[in-house]
């Protein structure tokens, strides 16, 4: 089913995510036109989100004309729905991404989209960002990074009527990384709980994850300041973030001594395990000490223990700098 | 700029400036910060305009006291004239035809225009004069280059590395074919009466680095917007000022380049769409030698804070130093490279050889549509700045690729490499200094390491990451560094390399570092075991770094 009128936002994927999206955007009077692979997944969306969706049959009929683009997919997924996307979109576009991780070689989820499609203004969602809330009528609070003001104002007049609370900063890059990164440190936070490790150990755990996003960021061009704002830390403390409480109970299971390719391969399109092992892989080549990420990497990829791998992170000087 | 255009551009110029100055209701603040930094500025200048200058601002100053609105904007309406009026310069078409039609002694020409003494004696006698047309070796997308002058406005953004290139560029342009395009040249170019005659008429503008009043920059940037939306081809040095360490340009101060997207915009507004396309063509300049090495790297490695901004006294002030320069160079038959590169629209896309803008999966796209605000096109700053940013990036990319790496830069890197090890545990800018007890490096040695950094380079070079020149390419590591010794050994007072015996050593190490430094960013210290100088601390011994 096509619709005749020009959609405003294009809703790409209708998982969780998506779903969340959609709701918000009809109660916020936008029009949505809500693409998914499963149709059946988009139309279940349009129908509990009442008026104001379009249910379209292709990538294509989304986008054209839209000039809000969510890509609500997992970032396993972004690259193949990008360039069917990149077929139609013009220069005008923005896109707005909620992914948290990587591709293998380390590439954001912005990097993906523009290497796919013409589309320069992108922005990506991060920090807190709990659904749930948003779901019970509480305020939503996200971070935006854009290298574009045009995001935020698009961001800004679709959330007007609403209780979203839209942080917007600059640091692209640095709101990518808070939230792939703090997928890996829920893992290992996740991994210390299942064996048995204390509060304290957990929230030391995350806490050098933060500091090691940091360092990661500093290596791309991030800022420092936005790891310790709403993307990083403001992403930290309730720690019942959507996406992360999945990465964590992945991290829990193997804890408490399920095989670690068994565990992977139950939770599929999980963002965590190949960011721990694609930010390894790049904090080798640039020579960085990132021991609490090569510690998950060990433990999902190579065999590891999790207790020794984690017992070994925490004996190390936490003096850490951002 | 013609004749015809100038007034119109001039007066549109002042009412652009004045309009928007009056809008943000700044009038009073603006002149306010003119005659402050002007006279500011006049104090320690030394030149013979200062007094009737000094004379303006304070007639202006003086204005501004009893002013009503009216008279504060007339006050306005008049500094902005004459800012204007000293960066537009007077171009006189008669002079640059017959300039042109001189043909191939017009560098010769221009060149010795640095000296007018010389000029009169050796003017027309071109066996004094330095022969380019063996020597300028012009490569890379020159036919795409003339496609797309027929399409539309040319932004050609050359690397920088000596005051030698916009003689090069100049040179190249004419050899081409094309007809001049403007620059921005530092008023100490024009300081020369010669020189600045024949810059002026071949289309230099005026760039005065010393004035700071943001008016001034405000007009000189309008200036450049203006021309571009006329239709005329503009020069851009991105560096703004001569790389001081000799390596190739990373972080690109993009002033003057931001004109394009404002330019461009406007056109389109006016529905110039078609007619009048954009295009950024980057390039680059690759010599043997620098004439100004010397001073150069002097002046990058003096403390932080103490480096100048604005060299005024170096050797392209002295009129017998550039000439020698060139003869010299050019007896060796040594090459200088001008190479354009794969030209951009002005949002950073890359473009086909039609000149149709790119996605990065190479699909064609409608650029302007980045430029739209609710759908028109529209002047917005954020994503002006944004937009040129990345410009800079794929520029920056571009002048990676298509630099030039020549025996001299070879035999340097090779030299500096073998010294520091040789020399291990010595803190770098000591080394630099002459300390350290190795003081020279076993020749066998220097023609391993250069066949090291041939074998990484050749590999780079056929994957597109970086040119070779002549012997680089293909000759034995012996040739490269006998040609590179060869060229040390002519120009500068102590060579950065020379050979005693079956040993060599360095005459001058800042001047090794500042030809090794051509190499940087190739990730070439992989293999050699060592840190790169300017990733390290020594990095921030750069002005600004």
């Amino acid at each position: 089913m096509t619709t005749t009128t020009t959609p405003r936002v294009a809703v790409l994927g209708a998982g969780k995510l998506g779903g969340a999206v959609t709701a918000l955007l009809a109660r916020a009077g936008a029009r949505v036109s809500l693409w998914a692979r499963r149709p059946e997944a988009s139309r279940e969306v349009a129908q509990q989100a009442g008026q104001g969706v379009d249910v379209v049959a292709s990538i294509a009929d989304a986008c054209r004309g839209a000039p809000l683009l969510c890509f609500a997919v997992p970032v396993e997924g972004l690259r193949e729905v990008a360039r069917a996307a990149g077929e139609v979109t013009t220069g005008d576009q923005l896109a707005l991404h909620a992914c948290r991780g990587v591709e293998t070689g380390f590439v954001l989820p912005s990097e993906v989209i523009r290497a796919e499609t013409c589309l320069k203004k992108i922005g990506a969602l991060g920090g807190p960002l709990y659904l749930d809330d948003a779901a019970h009528g509480r305020p939503l609070v996200a971070a935006v990074g854009a290298r574009f003001d045009d995001v935020f104002r698009a961001v800004r007049a679709l959330t007007a009527n609403t209780r979203v609370r839209a942080h917007p900063t600059h640091d692209l890059i640095g709101v990518e990384l808070c939230g792939a990164i703090s997928n890996v440190a829920q893992i290992a936070a996740g991994l210390a709980e299942g064996a048995g490790l204390g509060e304290t150990d957990q929230g030391t755990l995350l806490v050098r994850g933060l500091a090691e996003a940091a360092q990661l960021g500093a290596a791309r061009g991030a800022e420092a300041a936005t790891f310790l704002g709403i993307a990083g830390v403001g992403d930290l403390i309730p720690r019942q973030v959507t996406s992360t409480r999945r990465n964590r109970h992945l991290g829990r299971e193997i804890g408490q001594g399920t095989a670690a390719a068994h565990a992977m391969a139950a939770h599929t399109a999980l963002e965590g395990p190949v960011t721990a092992r694609e930010a390894r892989t790049l904090g080798d080549r640039l020579g960085l000490k990132l021991p609490l990420i090569s510690a998950v990497d060990d433990v999902l990829w190579r065999g590891a223990a999790p207790a020794e791998a984690l017992e070994r992170v925490l004996a190390l000087d936490l003096s850490l700098s951002f | 700029m013609r004749a015809r255009d100038r007034e119109r551009v001039l007066s549109e110029l002042q009412s652009r400036v004045v309009e928007e100055t009056a809008k943000a209701g700044r009038i009073e603040e603006a002149l306010a910060d003119a005659v402050y930094h002007e006279q500011r500025r006049l104090k320690e200048d030394r030149s013979k305009t200062r007094e009737e200058e000094l004379g303006f601002w304070r007639d202006v100053q003086g204005e501004m006291r009893r002013a009503s609105e009216r008279a504060l904007l007339d006050q306005l309406r008049r500094v902005v004239a004459r800012y204007g009026n000293e960066i537009c310069g007077q171009f006189d078409e008669r002079v640059y035809n017959s300039v042109t039609r001189a043909g191939e002694p017009m560098l010769g020409l221009l060149l010795n225009a640095v000296s007018p003494k010389k000029i009169l004696g050796e003017l027309f006698d071109e066996r004094h004069l330095p022969r380019f047309d063996a020597s300028v070796v012009l490569q890379g997308e020159i036919p795409l280059l003339h496609k797309l002058r027929e399409r539309g406005t040319l932004i050609l953004v050359p690397t920088h590395v000596s005051n030698m290139d916009s003689i090069a560029v100049g040179y190249a342009l004419w050899k081409l074919g094309l007809p001049p395009f403007l620059y921005g040249a530092g008023l100490n170019l024009f300081s020369n009466p010669m020189l600045g005659f024949f810059m002026r008429n071949l289309g230099a503008y005026t760039v005065d680095r010393r004035k700071q009043d943001p008016l001034y920059k405000r007009v000189l940037k309008e200036y450049c917007t203006l021309t571009l939306e006329n239709g005329y081809d503009n020069i851009f040095f991105p560096g703004g000022t001569r790389s001081r360490a000799g390596a190739v340009e990373t972080k690109l101060k993009l002033g003057l380049l931001g004109c394009g997207l404002p330019a461009y915009t406007h056109n389109l507004q006016a529905g110039k769409r078609d007619k009048e396309r954009f295009y950024i063509i980057p390039a680059t300049l690759s010599f043997q030698l620098v004439l100004e090495a010397e001073t150069l790297i002097d002046d990058f490695l003096k403390e932080q804070g103490k480096a100048r901004y604005i060299i005024t006294d170096d050797e392209f002030s002295r009129p017998k130093r550039v000439f020698d320069f060139l003869t010299q160079l050019l007896s060796l038959d040594s090459k200088i490279f001008f190479t354009v590169g794969r030209p951009l629209d002005p949002c950073g896309n890359a473009v086909d050889d039609e000149g149709e803008s790119l996605d990065p999966r190479g699909r064609r796209i409608d650029a302007t549509r980045e430029l739209w605000v609710d759908g028109e096109p529209a002047v917005d700053e954020q994503r002006d700045a944004e937009l040129t940013r990345e410009v800079g990036e794929r520029l920056t990319e571009a002048y990676a690729r298509d630099t030039v790496i020549q025996c001299t830069h070879l035999t340097a890197h090779a030299t500096l490499n073998l010294l520091r090890k040789a020399n291990a545990g010595v803190d770098f800018v000591r080394l630099l200094r002459g300390g350290g007890r190795a003081d020279d490096v076993p020749l066998r040695d220097l023609h391993a390491e250069v066949r090291r950094l041939l074998d990484e380079l050749r590999g780079l070079a056929q994957r597109g990451g970086v040119r070779l020149g002549p012997i680089a390419i293909d000759k034995d590591a012996e040739d490269v560094v006998a040609d590179g010794l060869r060229h040390f050994s002519i120009y500068h007072a102590q060579p950065a390399v020379q050979r005693k015996g079956d040993r060599v050593s360095s005459g001058d190490r800042a001047l090794l570092f500042y030809y090794s430094n051509r190499l940087e960013g190739y990730r070439l210290e992989r293999g050699s075991g060592l840190r790169s100088p300017l990733t390290a601390d020594h990095r921030a011994l750069a002005k600004g770094a």
